[in-house]
């Protein structure tokens, strides 16, 4: 159960990584600035939602990020408890994760 | 009508004027190595020119560039939003603090000088021109995230290579530490492809 945990983590704290740069990145692209009064409110909202709000994606998504690492930290303490890191890092190796 | 009828004879002739234009400057040039300068391109010559077509931008860090970086070896490739576009994010999830994280893009189908644009400069918070291992840069930091930089390279015409970097653990108070990895992850992203050149 440990390395499986482990490796789960591991994997989607390096899966949001990706798509955390990549919403970075398509945030400069998007250009929601029209001029006009609509488009301005619209743009404070969807910048808002975005990333100023304490609940923005961007804020949201970076801390379940750390979330996730320190799962993974926990789990592979644990696994050198019970003697499981070899376990463990087949595990990660299986889903192409060096450990 | 009579008026448009002069217009739309106006614009075929520019355009005709246009094409004649065109032609001699296509035919390849034997002498000289520099490329031909452009009129409408404001930017700086790059050494040579470095094809991103059919390149995996996953293959552009090596191993011992990742350890270098404190990375993992763990490479995720994706696609990007622009036609032909091809991703690859690196990072530091499980390493020594801090952790910062890169997006490798491979842009084929816009112009560097796409940046310059007002449409585009809107979304900006500032572009510096850089160099990058000899070859013309842009250093881009956003409005909308502050904790993020980008480094775009001048590769060819239509096509730039893309690196942005962002924190991977928690966030960032100001653009410049991810301006200084985004520059080394850059310059190395450039002597891997000019390797394989």
């Amino acid at each position: 159960m440990i390395p499986v945990l482990a490796a789960t983590f591991a994997e989607q704290a390096a899966l949001l990584r990706k798509e955390l740069t990549k919403a970075r990145s398509a945030l400069r692209i998007r250009e929601p600035w029209l001029g006009d009064p609509v488009s301005v409110e619209a743009t404070r909202l969807f910048n808002k939602h975005l990333t100023d709000d304490e609940l923005s994606l961007v804020n949201v998504l970076s801390q379940l990020r750390d979330q996730y690492q320190a799962n993974y930290e926990a789990l592979m303490a644990a696994a050198k408890q019970y003697n499981m890191v070899e376990q463990t890092n087949s595990a990660l190796l299986e889903r192409g994760i060096t450990p | 009508m009579n008026h448009r009828r002069i217009t739309a004879l106006l614009i075929s002739l520019t355009a005709a004027a246009s094409v004649t234009a065109c032609g001699p400057s296509e035919d390849p040039l034997p002498g000289p190595t520099l490329p031909a300068p452009s009129t409408t391109r404001a930017f700086p010559a790059r050494p040579k020119t470095i094809s991103l077509k059919d390149v995996d931008p996953c293959q552009l860090l090596t191993d011992q560039q990742l350890e270098q970086l404190t990375y993992g070896k763990n490479r995720l490739p994706d696609k990007g939003s622009r036609l032909g576009e091809a991703q690859c994010s690196v990072g530091n999830d499980f390493g020594p603090m801090p952790r910062l994280g890169s997006l490798i893009s491979l842009v084929i189908s816009e112009d560097i000088t796409t940046w310059l644009t007002p449409e585009r400069q809107q979304g900006l918070e500032g572009t510096r021109q850089i160099s990058i291992a000899g070859y013309p840069a842009l250093e881009i930091t956003g409005k909308l995230t502050k904790d993020d930089c980008q480094v775009v390279v001048d590769v060819a015409d239509g096509q730039y290579l893309d690196v942005l970097a962002a924190p991977n653990h928690g966030r960032g108070a100001s653009p410049e530490p991810y301006c200084v990895e985004a520059k080394r992850v850059a310059e190395m992203v450039m002597a891997t492809l000019l390797a394989k050149q």
